[in-house]
């Protein structure tokens, strides 16, 4: 089964408990599945953050598939394959 | 022009140090319309007074401290002040911009603006108290720190809430990485604390007493509400932006593989958030110090408990810091940073020129392209040899005084190679982005007016994926020039009225120049539109772009570090990236098109006209 590693900034990192987790998919997994597969593990929380009412991804956090944005990789629909990275995001700024 | 009701003040105080006087001007009220306040009034007084070709350290040379209309005002997050200058680290026009109380204290004095001409024979310092201007001899006071000058300025004018700029060692000793400090906050950048020190110029103390008028109270107080509505619905500014400050940032630019580190050489080799973003920084959290009427405070007080540096805090150190006095110089202690951002804070150095410039000295060393150190131990990661190295280019001792103006002055006195390994555009270091990984940050980095300012056109949608005006892909070059205009004009919205940055990124970014149109409107009573302040971005700009034009500058000079063209970042979710010569080539050609300029990056005279700045026409390369 591929792995695939999660990493959370901000409140997600706090919701995941840790910076990056490490997770194995199976074979045919999205990025919309692992993350309801991760949902599930912390009570429904991390859905909260990541979606509006109607499924689609709320404008104030970003997914990133391998460091690109999903939304210009076909959205939550997504494949993965061994060795992605997931980033969860919420939009920022300062510098 | 009608007379405006509120807002302004309308006076500008003009202090010749030559011949030590002081006299109040009237602004034409036509003026403050179409520039303002902040830095495009700071850099129209700029333009008509300081003449092209003349040294930046010298007498004619001004320094402009500004405020905007809102300042000092119910307004909240408006508490800025812009400093303008020609830059001795490059002919340019530099702006440079703080928050805290100083800008509150100088617009409740009565000024929009002050103008400091001339140079003094000796150490000198101006009081401000409203209308009474005092100019003072600083010789006792020549030679401290920032922190302590400011401490026995107050003391001795028996007034501890006299609000102070001034600069330390570095500034007096014309260090061109040195800045101007009020409080712990930094006007930096763009060698702004060596102009002050060529002036002879050691402090500015103002205290005020007048109430700024507002021409209409009930339409401010709407704008006021529906300000503090959008922060107040945006999750991130409460609790996390409040708790955690710039900090934050590290997490999301490590992520995605383009925090620099070791000089630009191993950016995206290690995920350094661990050690390095708010979370590594949290256990050092002492208070925050929020600016005037700032309802984040996102200003983080911290202090190192325990160790070698026990006892030793800082406000801060923000984001760019964790940079440039941690990564990049490959330094991952927190506590190490909070001592070296004080260090820097209390030499009156610009925390993020001054870390570069340590790295690149690191970097000379360790590949034995230069090593005359004089037994100090260069190499990355060494601490106490980073804050001696930091203390000798503030006093321009040894062979620190020739890393001491910059990187790029460093690279050309050294020679043999050495210029490849200075990071910075215009001579300006680089800010805490590899630009590599993402691209229309990288080419505002190329064409920012000042050198390479983040915050002259900061790409939001790039480093942190924010979907305005459109979601954009990061690592592509199509499309960037027109993005870049859209994020450099954004500034009609912060630096100019003045705004905060961060307050307007983080949750105002759809309707800021819709906020902003409306508290101009209701502040001044003249009519600003959301359109109108697209405007002031763009003219300030292109204000700014003449006046570097008129300095010689062109194409030439909107230009990456070689590094950044020729190797790729070697790590991470940004591997593989440059931003080659072809790529910015054709940024620039879309970024020049999308500013009505020529293949050259020379503004058109049809431009000049659109945005009303007939004048500057004169001054074009002959020919156009």
């Amino acid at each position: 089964m591929p792995r695939v590693m999660i990493r959370g900034v901000s409140f997600f990192q706090e919701i995941m408990e840790s910076r990056e987790i490490e997770m194995e998919v199976r074979g045919g997994s999205t990025v919309e599945s692992l993350l309801a597969e991760l949902d599930s593990t912390f009570g429904g929380r991390l859905s909260k953050r990541l979606y509006n009412e109607d499924g689609s991804i709320n404008n104030k956090v970003r997914v990133f598939l391998n460091g690109r944005d999903i939304c210009f990789l076909g959205g939550k629909s997504v494949p993965l394959s061994e060795g992605d990275i997931i980033l969860l995001l919420p939009i920022l700024a300062g510098g | 022009m009608k007379k405006f009701t509120g807002g302004w003040f309308g006076k500008l105080l003009r202090i010749n140090l030559t011949d030590r006087t002081s006299r109040v001007e009237e602004i034409d009220p036509a003026l403050l319309y179409k520039f303002v306040g902040g830095a495009a009034l700071g850099a129209k007084i700029l333009y008509d007074e300081v003449s092209p070709g003349s040294d930046p350290l010298g007498s004619e040379n001004r320094l402009i401290f500004t405020v905007g209309p809102l300042t000092g005002t119910e307004a909240p997050c408006a508490s800025r002040l812009n400093v303008a200058t020609k830059s001795p680290l490059n002919n340019a026009l530099g702006n440079a911009l703080s928050g805290g109380y100083f800008p509150v204290e100088m617009k409740w004095a009565g000024f929009d603006g002050i103008v400091v001409e001339g140079k003094a024979s000796e150490p000198v310092y101006v009081l401000i108290k409203d209308d009474a201007v005092e100019i003072r001899k600083a010789g006792r006071y020549w030679g401290l720190n920032t922190q302590d000058t400011q401490m026995y300025l107050k003391e001795d004018l028996n007034d501890h809430n006299i609000r102070i700029a001034c600069i330390g060692p570095a500034g007096e000793n014309l260090s061109l990485i040195s800045c101007i400090i009020n409080e712990c906050r930094a006007v930096a950048r763009k060698g702004v604390g060596a102009v002050m020190g060529s002036k002879n110029l050691k402090a500015i103390a103002v205290r005020g007493s007048k109430k700024v008028p507002i021409a209409d109270q009930k339409k401010f107080k709407e704008a006021t509400k529906e300000f503090l509505r959008y922060l107040k619905e945006n999750e991130l500014v409460y609790p996390v932006f409040a708790q955690t400050g710039t900090s934050l940032a590290v997490g999301a630019t490590s992520a995605l593989g383009f925090f620099p580190a070791k000089n630009w050489q191993d950016t995206g080799v290690e995920d350094l958030a661990p050690s390095l973003d708010s979370n590594a920084f949290a256990q050092y959290k002492q208070t925050r110090n929020p600016c005037y009427r700032c309802p984040i405070a996102c200003s983080q007080v911290r202090m190192a408990k325990k160790g070698r540096y026990a006892g030793v805090s800082t406000e801060g150190p923000e984001y760019e810091t964790i940079y440039s006095l941690g990564s990049v110089v490959g330094i991952k202690d927190p506590a190490f940073i909070i001592a070296a951002d004080r260090l820097c804070d209390e030499l009156g150095l610009d925390s993020i020129s001054a870390g570069v410039t340590v790295a690149m000295a690191m970097e000379l060393y360790e590949r034995g392209i230069f090593t005359a150190t004089e037994g100090l131990d260069l190499r990355f990661g060494n601490q106490e040899e980073t804050l001696a190295f930091l203390r000798m280019m503030a006093y321009k001792e040894g062979f620190a005084k020739l890393f001491a103006d910059g990187t790029k002055r460093a690279g050309q006195a050294i020679g043999n190679g050495a210029e490849y390994y200075a990071m910075e555009v215009k001579g300006l270091e680089l800010p805490a982005y590899d630009v590599r990984g993402a691209k229309a940050h990288g080419l505002n980095l190329a064409t920012a007016y000042p050198g390479a300012d983040h915050n002259k056109g900061y790409a939001p949608q790039e480093v942190f994926g924010i979907p305005i005006p459109y979601p954009v892909k990061r690592l592509e070059i199509k499309g960037k020039g027109i993005l870049a205009k859209w994020n450099q004009d954004f500034s009609g919205c912060f630096d100019i009225p003045t705004f905060c940055e961060f307050p307007i990124l983080l949750a105002l970014i759809p309707v800021a120049q819709k906020v902003t149109a409306d508290f101009l409107s209701a502040a001044t009573g003249y009519e600003f539109t959301e359109q109108g302040v697209w405007h002031l971005g763009e003219r300030l700009y292109n204000l700014c772009r003449m006046f570097n034009v008129r300095e010689g500058f062109s194409r030439k000079d909107d230009y990456l570090p070689r590094r950044l063209m020729e190797e790729p970042i070697k790590d991470g979710l940004s591997k593989g990236e440059v931003i080659s010569q072809h790529d910015l080539d054709f940024m620039l050609d879309e970024y020049y098109e999308a500013r009505g300029w020529d293949k050259n990056g020379i503004p058109t005279p049809a431009k000049l006209q659109e945005l009303g700045l007939e004048d500057t026409i004169q001054d074009l390369p002959p020919g156009r």
